[in-house]
């Protein structure tokens, strides 16, 4: 039989026929279950709100609130007996005691280890302070070299400027100037290749290369 | 015609409170209502509509109402929210009848109660508590009491007896007719 239900298509058309009964016959009186219909005879059948006298309904009310305010003080005293029980208790007591022994061990293992740490920042912090002074020792030094440098390229310029002066063209010197100038005519109309030849009225002149 | 009812009786009387505030403008905010449950009181207990959220649905059927509540001639302090909207027992009050309702004060202040503080334990549970306590020192048979303790609320004409007060109430049994009890022998002392 268990060979068979390897086979789950078999398996599937056996459960398929299998009609479970979860429920036995009804036992007498019959009684019908909750989730089958009311009886057709029973259709239109209403039945009658039941009548309780007043007096009755009132002395069962009260009964009610007596029970109901003796319960509430049974569970509230219940509750603190048990709590009394897991609080309070002798065991309980000496397990906080013994928490509260290992929590000052522990934070008096936590001061040594702190004030160990302590010391050794103290004396890293130390070199640090070293290390980053002659760092700016050797910034400073480096900064003054590059405007020493720069101080110098600028002379230079100036020097080189101050030569250069000679050769401008000033007001004294505009007459002669343009008279250098009328004198050494010079033409701009040619034609240059990618060799740089330069080519006067179709004739090649002079190369530059 | 008369109208002839069928099916089994209700103690409701009336509409679900959003049948009445969705015919009102603004959704009747302002306007009182009334439980007829608690009409069987002499003072007037109502609503003041404060705020509301319909839920829309097709039967205009749910949503949430604030509301300022009034019972027995005694406001209840803040809005609240009423969690009984669905139930069809509500009533519209009339604009003629609101001052009745708003302007109504308590002519006599109730009679206050006062609750046992303390009751004796059950039998069982007393025997068992005094065999407990017996080799220990300082317990008194006559002080094992059981406390008691009440549910609180804002509007309450009772209050907890202090020590050596003699309460007004009782929880003894038999209750409130000893007809009841005809021909029943009942122990008091125990």
């Amino acid at each position: 039989m268990l060979e068979n239900f390897t086979n789950f298509r078999l398996l599937r058309q056996i459960t398929r026929q299998i009609q479970f009964i979860r429920y036995k016959k009804r036992p007498t009186p019959a009684r019908k279950n909750i989730w089958e219909p009311p009886a057709p005879s029973k259709y239109f059948r209403i039945s009658p709100r039941p009548v309780i006298p007043v007096k009755e309904q009132e002395e069962l009310k009260h009964l009610y609130d007596i029970y109901r305010t003796h319960f509430r003080a049974l569970r509230h005293f219940f509750q603190c007996e048990y709590e009394k029980t897991t609080r309070l208790s002798i065991a309980v007591a000496e397990k906080m005691k013994e928490e509260v022994s290992e929590h000052a061990y522990l934070m008096e293992q936590n001061k040594l280890e702190n004030e160990r740490v302590a010391e050794i920042r103290k004396a890293r912090r130390k070199c640090d302070m070293a290390k980053l002074d002659d760092e700016l020792s050797q910034a400073e030094q480096s900064l003054s070299q590059l405007i020493q440098e720069e101080r110098k390229k600028l002379d230079e310029l100036v020097l080189k400027e101050k030569k250069m002066n000679s050769t401008y063209i000033t007001s004294q010197t505009l007459e002669t100037a343009i008279e250098d100038a009328l004198d050494n005519l010079t033409t701009y109309d040619f034609a240059i290749d990618l060799n740089g030849v330069i080519y006067r009225d179709d004739k090649k002149e002079s190369t530059y290369i | 015609m008369p109208i002839t009812y069928i099916g089994k009786t209700t103690h409701f009387k009336g509409k679900t409170l959003f049948e009445i505030l969705s015919n009102l403008k603004n959704f009747g905010v302002g306007r009182l209502v009334v439980r007829s449950a608690f009409q069987r009181y002499p003072e007037p207990t109502f609503y003041i509509i404060k705020k509301v959220e319909p839920q829309m649905d097709e039967e205009n059927k749910f949503g949430r109402v604030w509301v300022e509540k009034c019972f027995r001639g005694k406001k209840v302090p803040g809005v609240r929210e009423v969690t009984t909207s669905y139930k069809p027992d509500f009533c519209l009050i009339s604009k003629e009848d609101e001052s009745y309702y708003l302007n109504y004060e308590l002519k006599e202040p109730k009679v206050e109660r006062i609750l046992p503080r303390e009751i004796p334990f059950p039998p069982l549970l007393r025997e068992v508590l005094l065999r407990e306590q017996k080799g220990q020192e300082g317990v008194m048979e006559n002080e094992l009491m059981l406390e008691l303790h009440y549910r609180k609320h804002v509007l309450t004409n009772y209050r907890v007896a202090d020590k050596g007060e003699t309460p007004s109430e009782s929880f003894r049994y038999p209750g409130l007719s000893p007809e009841f009890l005809e021909g029943i022998k009942v122990n008091y002392n125990a």
